[in-house]
């Protein structure tokens, strides 16, 4: 663990990998759209795991137009995972840097040389190992707007895969297409593993006749045709569940929309998701933001954190959400 | 659904549990109606106002169903007998597969194992009868035809390498891919909660085996390297009641009528005969006097 309660928000942390073997869990938060408060759930969230006593790393991985620091007040970071990409930094620890936060470090992202375009497939597969080996027990990733390959890739990397999504049309449109595009990265990388493409083409062929519509109806046929090779499929993505949370929400009908979203999803995919939560509009967001002091810290007790708390007690505990109905 | 054989399940529709209560139901239909009302922005793009018009009418016919505690009950009956088979089919087994067996009268009931214990006359709601249907319960299949907006063909690369569409959307498309990574070894045994490698001689073991008490059971969950809280997770089984069940602690079992269907649980997700599990747990249990005395038969 780092030592987390050094004045200097950058000091870099100078040990190599992980020695404990245990794999950091990691979360991330996507969505699709920009300007929905990515950033500041990743970080408010992140902070909270910090305040309940757990050491957590957040990754800003918006690379091209990272600014989470912006978010926790930081300066501009001198080391960022550029110098983890190139080789400049052996070990992902050593572009890691504690905070003034105790228990919560932070990675920054790209510079604006590089965009999250440019990391090919090798370098992309190091970063996402590298996450894993992160020292702290904790790992969020702040991801960026759209739908990129490797968008994507680290979403479906994360233990826990958090959209966020505000009431408007847009974004909840955005919202789906990115569950939509992740879902079928993530059944195509399972139908290679599995050997089964020509069931999945074969279905696809005729999907008309066949009355599939959604992936649920897919999965069903196959599981139908191939008893075997559905259920292979299924447990492959079976661990593809998300964790809905609403931001910006302003009256009871955005409340309800999580649960609707979640049906949706259910009745769509044929997947189970969760709604952990929602946050409210509220003007204090920028106003801390312009302070460049995260809300989290500046107002300790306002409602909005205590929504986050109860976000954040919900993904350390997804199954007693489960439970209940 | 057009083509499939694939029936509706009441309980995915409405999404509640198997032994769910009768308010949840209430609630789950209330949720429902309003999610598939026709102007919910969380509909836009995933269904057409024809598949939620279609959707909704199905929830009503859900609900007239599981809303009446008489008709839901019978309708547990046709799903029971209709079973074993259903649960692998259905879509994705992350919600856990019913137990038929064990969650016939447990609706109203409160946490788990404290519900009338049918055994105890007077211990049921009898006031309500239970009706004779005019038509046959039948689980429908689902509606609507294929919907025939997405027409592109799969286009050739420059490669000339054959793509194929795996999936169209309106807003954007998704093909096949090529890909290096390696199949699943072929000694990969699979159960309904896993995977795991085969040993020859131990499939041939239980594959002959009909006496299955705790201890063997115990072996197959070890060997299909399922963990209890796995297990409980997915059977919906409290953990205590699978370690008794696991070490013959017949004394601190339930009864016979929801140790029936913990077994017929157990069987199915660790992937055996879930009869032959049923059949010889139950005779053993009977055979304790521990059991038998606790619950006098
Ligand atoms: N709950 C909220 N109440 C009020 N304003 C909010 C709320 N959440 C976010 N905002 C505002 O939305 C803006 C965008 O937030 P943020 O940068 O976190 O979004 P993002 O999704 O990370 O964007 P990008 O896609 O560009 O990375 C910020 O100015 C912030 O003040
Ligand atoms: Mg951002």
């Amino acid at each position: 663990m780092n030592d987390n309660n050094t004045p200097n928000p950058f000091k870099l942390n100078p040990k190599g990998p992980a020695k404990s073997g245990m794999p950091a869990t990691i979360w991330a938060v996507g969505g699709g759209k920009g300007g929905i408060g990515k950033s500041f759930i990743s970080s408010s969230i992140a902070i909270c795991l910090a305040r309940m006593g757990k050491s957590v790393t957040l990754v800003d991985l918006d690379l091209g137009s990272a600014n989470l620091h912006t978010c926790l007040g930081l300066k501009i970071p001198q080391q960022t995972l550029s110098d983890f990409i190139s080789g400049r930094a052996q070990h992902i620890s050593q572009v890691s840097a504690a905070t003034e936060i105790p228990g919560l470090n932070f990675i920054s992202g790209f510079n604006d040389a590089l965009n999250i375009a440019d990391l090919d497939r090798d370098n992309k597969q190091r970063l996402i190992r590298a996450l894993r080996t992160i020292q702290t027990p904790y790992v969020i990733l702040d991801l960026g707007a759209g739908t990129s390959e490797n968008t994507l890739d680290f979403f479906l990397a994360a233990d826990q895969k958090i959209i966020a999504v505000t009431p408007e049309p847009t974004s909840i449109e955005n919202a789906y297409r990115f569950m939509k595009s992740s879902f079928y990265r993530k059944l195509r990388l399972a139908e290679s593993e599995l050997g089964i493409q020509n069931l999945i083409e074969t279905a696809m062929d005729s999907k008309n006749q066949l009355g599939i519509k959604s992936p649920a109806d897919l999965i069903r046929h196959i599981s139908e045709t191939n008893p075997q090779a559905g259920a292979r499929l299924n447990d492959k993505i079976a661990d593809f569940n998300m964790q809905l949370l609403l931001n910006q929400v302003r009256t009871r009908q955005d409340i309800e929309l999580g649960h609707s979203m979640k049906s949706v999803c259910k009745k769509y995919f044929g997947i189970e998701s969760d709604y952990v939560g929602y946050i409210d509009h509220d003007n204090a967001v920028w106003q801390s933001l312009r302070k460049r002091r995260p809300l989290v810290i500046e107002y300790p007790y306002s409602s909005i954190v205590g929504q986050f708390l109860g976000i954040t007690k919900n993904l350390l505990n997804p199954t007693t959400l489960r439970a209940v109905i | 659904m057009l083509g499939t054989k694939n029936h509706v399940n009441y309980y995915e529709v409405l999404e509640v549990a198997y032994d769910a209560p009768q308010h949840e139901v209430h609630k789950a239909y209330t949720r429902a109606k309003a999610t598939y009302a026709q102007d919910n922005p969380a509909l836009y793009s995933m269904f057409t106002r024809d598949e939620a018009r279609d959707l909704l009418k199905l929830i009503e016919e859900a609900y007239s169903v599981l809303g009446n505690h008489g008709l839901r009950r019978n309708y547990d009956d046709t799903l029971q007998k209709s079973s074993p088979a259903r649960a692998a089919l259905s879509s994705v087994p992350r919600q856990a597969a019913p137990s038929a067996g064990f969650v016939q009268d447990t609706h109203d009931a409160l946490p788990d194992f404290m519900v009338p214990d049918p055994s105890i006359p007077g211990s049921f709601d009898e006031s309500e009868p239970i009706p004779t249907y005019s038509r046959p319960i039948e689980v429908n299949t689902l509606i609507e035809p294929p919907r025939s907006n997405s027409t592109d063909p799969a286009p050739a690369t420059a490669a000339g390498k054959r793509e194929s569409i795996l999936v169209t959307n309106s807003d954007f498309t998704v093909r096949k891919l090529e890909s290096d990574i390696p199949l699943m070894p072929p000694d990969t045994g699979k159960c309904p909660l896993g995977t795991y490698k085969i040993d020859a001689a131990i499939e041939a073991e239980i594959a002959a085996r009909t006496e299955f008490d705790g201890p063997f059971l115990q072996r197959v969950r070890v060997y299909k390297q399922v963990s209890l809280e796995k297990l409980s997770v997915a059977s919906r089984i409290g953990k205590t009641y699978l370690i008794a069940l696991e070490s013959n602690d017949f004394k601190n079992l339930p009864a016979p009528v929801f140790l029936r269907g913990f077994l017929v649980q157990m069987g199915r997700q660790l992937g055996i005969d879930e009869q032959k599990v049923v059949t010889s747990y139950m005779s053993l249990a009977k055979a304790s006097e521990k059991y038998a005395s606790k619950y006098g038969s």
